[in-house]
């Protein structure tokens, strides 16, 4: 039933009318993978080490990704969503394939290597909801980025994206629930935050 | 995201308004009266606090997430120099394919982390050893010095030293590029070789350099002679290029050409018998201190069958072949005899990892190679202890239907990676339905077990957040085998479909043959066009074509809203004898070109009882020209008319290469709603090009198999390699695949990763999503799994114990029958399900169980 209700909320108007509201529309694809390098690199590495728990195997990650990015930027529409994904794999692979080792390991880590554990959860939180929000429909990312970005009331919202108040809050409300079920998919207990 | 009724997601379920009456308290958009409302009722319903907690969670997340970091992290400065200097560097591997390879989400090698590095290292070696053997080849010809430096250009303009790595790897682009440069080289070397033998090699080799030395002739015995053409594998053949070579030269037989390892790579000339002068060394220095040459020997004497050991390039270095960087397919000359290859793109139809010609991977021998039966018939044969024999089934045809596969598993350690185009159908189903109510014999060959699985609707839930396409994942224990699990995953596309106002061009092909005249066919024919009409509006076109013997035109681009017309044209048709496809294909593929238009979806849809009888039926023949037809942007749909004496195999794999819908229809009845929703379905898919990769975790996962989907297995690499085809899915419809794994249960991490791709029809983009397979330890008994893991079990099992089979003689069908009585309830109002167990039924008495 739901997602009939779902299909009958009328379309968000194109991006590109929202988008001179704020700054640009997030999924326009940046001119250059440099671009995308400088304002991905803080994030991808907290979700990296929130992922792999070790700075330096962080690193690594992060910069093979962008390696591998590189080498098919023509094919990548969503780079940042390409990202987190990636990141996320081969941190998960990494752990696979590194666990026997990690233990031996511990003892020579650098304290840098080993940020508090709160910390790194809280980063792999962050991290699992940009790869899930990158990877969102345009229209669903407008409404957070108005939300949230722009901090707007459901009724500025409402004016800007030509939407019902109560389809507004009926849509958010979708938003947040699927979000939350995804984290928890992705393992990550949203309530303990 | 995925709207999971089955499981405890955000349970028990709320009601949804009073659950955003929540989301609005926690964005902050309540009033004072609303929040003491909305308190009171968590006081009463402690589970909506617990929803309000959690969309808190994610509310605090979301406004954390978008917003920058607040102390931005950086990498180390060394690796930020280092890969801005890579990024900004411009992207000259962008295009190529190869390289698109190492973001296939392969991550059970760590090897991979290393592979850029990898390349630069290859490159710098193949510089090294250039140089190194212009260094060697110094004192060897310190007497003529003064041609080192045109010895230089001419293998600078022969062959790059970066070719020397590239040619092996077969892979599209690379693959041009250097048969380009070795087409170059081999034609320059020939050239060369042409004029040597022009000047009369007849004298001696003392003769020979000096006469080198005095006139212009160009120097032949300091050019590097790559004896390599990728491309073309029967030049790989380790005689053919010496043959041709030879043939050019004609008379001179004093050139030996030489290409062992140590000496390798130059070409000489002698007039004496070259062995006389070989020493251990490989080359020998005659009396009057003249380096005479080892001859040219490019042996694959160390292949055995089709496993190749060596790279037989023309280089000094042979290089082995398990230290090449990148992964190359070698085809051996047994393999160009056993596959009766005439020209180069015939044996790479079957080699593993190389598209062929026509792009387009050869199914058969995919499934050919995962089925371990298969690759232990191949395997004795490398061991060449089997003499060839013909009925082996490398056959040469790649219409050769794919013999049943064995049902073995796979092993995760060995293949992790299970790729196909997931593809929608029921036809084996209803063929074995009609087989068991007649009380037939089944041919095991027809039974396709994802037609079965794939004939029901399973109430997945349609994707409404974000993804274009949603994917639901159901796990039971296997009921009859130790320590397996079913797995069900099932993909369903969303709502939103391409443009309705895209017009469609459709061409029919109506078989007139006399068995179409039967009176329940006539109405069948009668009905299904009616229906199809119906779906037509102004802007489609529709052409028709009666075909019997021959052809004929019987309505050409009727506008859709007055095709009702064509209905009557249909019922006066006069019958003939025979069933000339191949002519009926050749004038509905002109004239649907003729149709053609690029916006407009181009289809020719086949209406047949019968198989092709007249003509030239090779099914080669008629699978070649639907794939023409499917490169040029028309699609091949067939529908089967009845049951008897359809050439159910030829007709589903015509409309595999056609990328079209197969579908057959029995009663009038039949070509009812479900018949147009599968018609709309093909007409105006929503996704395009679907592919489904499961990446097992081999910590996790001991064995694996796909059930079904044989004829439709991918190489792991075409999951990303949009231009290998696939399935088409329409707007909310669901493709479901059944593993049967083997979790182990002291491993570690999940089963797997989903992967899906394909083309989203709305918008042309490729999309691709992924989907963890979680490990369930305590994975439901099949008599208490979800009704619609039961239902996919079920059908699968029902389709296994048809196959026959070991699998088959596990399947207890009186065991089933607990769960088949909850399926009868649970789906009582679905006619399907209801056939279903009446074929269980049938097939119990039949086997007695």
């Amino acid at each position: 039933m739901e997602p009939l209700v779902f299909e009958r909320v009328p379309s968000l108007p194109p991006s590109g009318v929202t988008a001179g509201l704020s700054a640009t529309a997030m999924t326009a694809k940046p001119e250059t993978i440099v671009a995308v390098f400088e304002a991905e690199e803080s994030g991808l590495l907290r979700y990296a080490i929130g992922l792999v728990r070790r700075r330096t195997v962080a690193e690594e990650i992060v910069q093979e990704t962008f390696l591998r990015l590189h080498q098919v930027w023509a094919e990548v529409d969503n780079p940042r969503a390409w990202l987190y994904r990636s990141v996320r794999n081969l941190a998960l692979n990494h752990l696979r394939d590194q666990k026997p080792e990690s233990e031996l390991k511990e003892d020579t880590a650098t304290a840098d290597d080993h940020p508090p554990a709160d910390v790194l959860g809280r980063n792999e939180a962050i991290g699992t909801m940009r790869l899930l929000l990158a990877e969102m429909s345009d229209e669903d990312r407008t409404l957070i980025r108005l939300k949230y970005n722009d901090d707007l009331k459901y009724q500025e919202i409402s004016q800007r994206t030509g939407l019902s108040i109560s389809n507004v809050g009926y849509r958010l409300h979708h938003v947040l629930k699927s979000l939350a079920d995804a984290l928890r998919h992705a393992g990550i207990e949203g309530s303990r935050g | 995201m995925n709207h999971d009724d089955h499981t405890p997601d955000l349970q028990p379920h709320l009601d949804p308004e009073l659950e955003a009456r929540i989301v609005a308290w926690v964005a902050g958009e309540a009033s004072a009266f609303e929040i003491a409302e909305l308190t009171r009722l968590i006081g009463e319903k402690p589970e909506l606090g617990i929803f309000k907690r959690r969309i808190e969670a994610v509310h605090g997340l979301v406004g954390e997430a978008v917003r920058p970091d607040h102390e931005p992290l950086q990498l180390s400065a060394e690796r930020r120099a280092k890969l801005l200097q890579t990024l900004g560097a411009p992207n000259a591997n962008a295009a190529q394919p190869a390289d698109a390879k190492i973001v296939s989400p392969d991550f059970t090698s760590t090897k991979k982390f290393h592979r850029n590095g990898r390349q630069w290292f290859l490159a710098i070696a193949a510089c090294l050893t250039v140089g190194f053997f212009t260094f060697l080849s110094i004192p060897v010809y310190r007497q003529h010095e003064d041609k080192m430096a045109e010895t230089a250009n001419l293998e600078q303009a022969g062959a790059k030293p970066r070719d020397i790595e590239n040619r092996f790897t077969i892979d599209q682009k690379k693959r041009k590029e250097s048969t380009e440069d070795a087409e170059h080289s081999e034609k320059a070397a020939v050239e060369r070789l042409a004029q040597v033998s022009k000047d009369e090699l007849s004298a001696s080799a003392a003769k020979r350099w000096n006469g080198l030395d005095k006139t212009n002739v160009p120097p032949v015995a300091s050019t590097r002679f790559y004896y390599e053409a990728p491309s073309s594998p029967a030049s790989r053949s380790k005689t053919s290029f010496a043959e041709s070579a030879k043939q050019l030269i004609g008379r001179s037989s004093a050139v030996a050409l030489n290409n062992s390892v140590r000496s390798g790579g130059y070409l000489s000339t002698s007039s004496a018998p070259p062995k006389a002068e070989v020493d251990s060394q490989g080359s020998s220095v005659s009396d009057d201190g003249k380096l005479v040459l080892t001859p040219f020997e490019v042996t694959a004497s160390n292949d055995q069958g089709y496993a190749a050991s060596s790279t037989l390039a023309g280089t000094r270095i042979r290089t082995e072949l398990k230290d090449i960087g990148s992964p190359i397919t070698v085809v051996t000359k047994e393999f160009l005899a056993d596959v009766s290859a005439g020209n180069s793109a015939a044996p790479l139809q079957y080699a593993p990892r190389s598209d062929a010609a026509a792009g387009k991977p050869a199914p058969a021998i995919d499934a050919l190679l995962d089925s371990p039966a298969q690759s232990a018939a191949s395997l004795e044969k490398k061991s060449g202890k089997t003499e060839r024999d013909d009925d082996l089934p490398l056959a040469p045809s790649p219409q050769t239907p794919v013999p049943t596969v064995a049902p073995v598993e796979t092993s995760t350690a060995k293949e992790p990676v299970s790729t196909f185009s997931l593809h929608v159908s029921d036809v084996s189903f209803r063929l074995a339905q009609a087989a068991l109510a007649a009380n037939e014999s089944i041919d095991p060959a027809r039974i396709r077990p994802e037609e079965f699985y794939n004939a029901f609707n399973y109430g997945d839930p349609t994707p409404s957040l974000a993804e274009k396409v949603s994917c639901r994942i159901e796990q039971t224990a296997h009921p009859f085998l130790q320590q397996r699990n079913l797995v069900r995953i099932a993909v369903k596309v969303a709502a939103s479909g391409r443009d309705t106002t895209q017009p469609l061009h459709l061409t029919i092909l109506l078989d007139t043959s006399g068995s179409m005249e039967r009176d329940d066919r006539v109405a069948i024919v009668q009905r299904a066009m009616a229906t199809l009409v119906s779906l037509l509006g102004a802007n489609d076109r529709i052409t028709l074509i009666g075909f019997a013997r021959q052809p004929s035109l019987l309505a050409e681009s009727i506008a859709g809203d007055q095709s009702k017309q064509i209905l009557d044209l249909i019922a006066h048709v006069p019958p003939e004898d025979g069933t000339n496809l191949e002519e009926a294909l050749k004038l509905g593929g002109e004239l649907a070109r003729r149709q053609f238009e690029a916006t407009a979806q181009n289809r020719i849809v086949l209406l047949t009882d019968g198989a092709a009888n007249l003509g030239n039926a090779n099914p080669a023949q008629l699978s070649a020209t639907i794939e023409k037809l499917r490169q040029q942007g028309i699609a091949f749909d067939a529908c089967g008319v009845g049951f008897d004496g359809l050439d159910d195999s030829m007709l589903e794999n015509l409309t595999r290469k056609g990328d079209g819908r197969y579908y057959v229809l029995n009663s009038p009845e039949a070509a009812d709603a479900g018949f147009a929703h599968q018609l709309a379905g093909a007409f105006r898919p929503a996704a395009e090009n679907v592919k489904l990769q499961v990446r097992f975790n081999p910590t996790r996962v001991g064995h694996y198999r796909l059930i079904g989907f044989e004829h439709h297995r991918l190489r792991e690499e075409d999951f990303r390699n949009d231009k290998v085809d696939a399935a088409e899915l329409a707007a909310e419809e669901a493709a479901v695949a059944v593993y049967q794994v083997e979790p182990l249960p002291q491993g570690d991490g999940d089963l797997g990763e989903v992967f899906v791709r394909f083309r989203d029809a709305a918008s042309g983009n490729m999309v691709e999503r992924s989907w963890t397979l979680s490990y369930d330890p305590q994975a439901p008994a099949f008599d208490r799994a979800t009704p619609s893991m039961q239902l996919a079990g079920v059908a699968a099992l029902l389709a296994e114990k048809l196959r026959g089979g070991p699998v088959a003689d596990a399947i207890k069908l009186g065991d089933l029958a607990p769960v088949i009585n909850t399926l009868r309830s649970h789906y009582a109002s679905e006619p399907r399900v209801q056939e279903l167990i009446t074929m269980f039924g049938q097939l119990r008495q039949r086997t007695g169980e």
